[in-house]
């Protein structure tokens, strides 16, 4: 009886590892087409635009980023898992900006959901955000997503051919380690 | 044969119940360990859209601020008339711990903090739950640097004299603002589904006398 509940347990797990999601798989699935078609307000600050290659006032779309690879945070100024995790996306963005391969190539921008110019401003402010924060007061980005996003969520793009954006990873929740999450976004 | 058989099929079945109770163990213990307790909401109780509003306004734009003490999350106790003289109040009524929207409005207030001082105003956040419920609901939000406040009995005392208790004991999503003189200066009784917006209220304030 022993042996078979030995046996069974190691089973068991064998079938839940099979069966379970890989961690890191994507938690979310995002829509690269309407994520394209987003419109937000081009940032008055002047090395906001010189590190997303945009100028002029207006709107911009993500594909115009000038960028390889666009790190999205979707956050809210309101959301306390945000706040705890800002100075870690700070991390992330000053090893991109220090690594020699990725500096210029890999982008951040923050998307805050639901939230106006002022709040996204409150946040950067609060914890003094380098990379450029935009505001979607509409909750825009919703339309990207069947399911509800949660904050925050991180979509990893790669513009294509001008005006397309290919998703190439989803994350909800605290980011982890950065070596292993740029791992997984870039390699 | 017929023995060897059943005593197989015995073995088949002890085996397969095994197997269940390996996998609902096994499961139980991957569920608890899994980096999903990070994300946010998973602790909310979805309410659902309500009714905007439920109570009759009793408190208008002039009048003299009902007063009260209530107690505190930290332990003391928090009376309306302490600020008299000295600085502006704001005070933050919510429906309920553990609720959407309620859940992000104090947080988005918590990195406020400096807006709310240059002001010279104090913000009292106010909820029907008792203290452990709201200690425990606040925990989650990290460090509030202003005080919660319990009004939970006589229940929903506070919010009744302000006009904001619903008729199922839960308070409006409500916003008043009372000088240093005790007279209301500003009264948002809030769509409850939704979210006051914060430089509504900064407005509010930077016209009020420092």
């Amino acid at each position: 009886m022993n042996r078979s509940i030995t046996r069974a347990f190691v089973v068991a797990m064998v079938v839940l590892v099979v069966a379970a999601p890989a961690r890191g798989a994507d938690p979310i699935t995002v829509m690269g087409e309407p994520l394209s078609r987003l419109e937000f307000a081009i940032p008055e600050d002047a090395a906001d635009k010189a590190y997303l290659g945009l100028s002029g006032a207006g709107v911009f779309r993500l594909p115009q980023v000038k960028a390889e690879v666009i790190i999205i945070e979707v956050f809210s100024m309101y959301c306390p898992y945000c706040q705890r995790e800002a100075e870690h996306v700070n991390s992330l963005f000053a090893k991109i900006r220090d690594h020699q391969a990725l500096k210029g190539r890999v982008k951040l921008i923050g998307i805050g959901a639901g939230n106006t110019p002022y709040e996204v401003e409150l946040f950067r402010k609060k914890f003094s955000v380098p990379f450029p924060m935009v505001s979607d007061h509409q909750m825009t980005i919703q339309s990207t997503a069947d399911e509800k996003f949660r904050t925050p969520t991180f979509i990893v793009v790669k513009p294509e051919g001008g005006s397309g954006l290919k998703i190439m990873y989803t994350h909800v929740g605290k980011l982890g380690e950065l070596d292993e999450f740029l791992k997984k976004i870039l390699f | 044969m017929r023995g060897k058989i059943f005593e197989r099929r015995v073995r088949a079945m002890r085996l397969g119940l095994s197997v269940v109770i390996g996998i609902i163990a096994v499961g139980l213990f991957l569920c608890t360990t899994s980096e999903g307790r990070e994300v946010p909401g998973e602790s909310m109780y979805k309410t659902g859209p309500l009714k905007p509003r439920d109570s009759e306004a009793t408190i208008k734009v002039g009048d003299k601020a009902p007063e009260f003490t209530l107690p505190a999350v930290s332990g003391e106790k928090v009376s309306l008339s302490h600020y008299r003289g000295k600085k502006n109040v704001a005070i933050s009524f919510v429906p309920a711990a553990w609720t959407p929207v309620c859940s992000q409005q104090w947080p988005g207030y918590n990195i406020a903090q400096e807006l709310f001082e240059k002001n010279n105003t104090v913000l009292l956040g106010i909820s029907v739950d008792n203290i452990p419920t709201l200690y425990a609901w606040t925990k989650e939000m990290g460090k509030l640097w202003f005080p919660v406040l319990a009004d939970f009995w006589p229940h929903g005392a506070v919010a009744r004299s302000y006009g904001v208790l619903r008729s199922d004991g839960v308070a409006e999503r409500a916003v008043f603002v009372i000088d240093k003189d005790g007279v209301v200066r500003y009264v948002d009784i809030h769509d409850i589904n939704q979210m006051p917006r914060l430089e509504e209220l900064m407005r509010v304030l930077e016209q009020l006398p420092k």
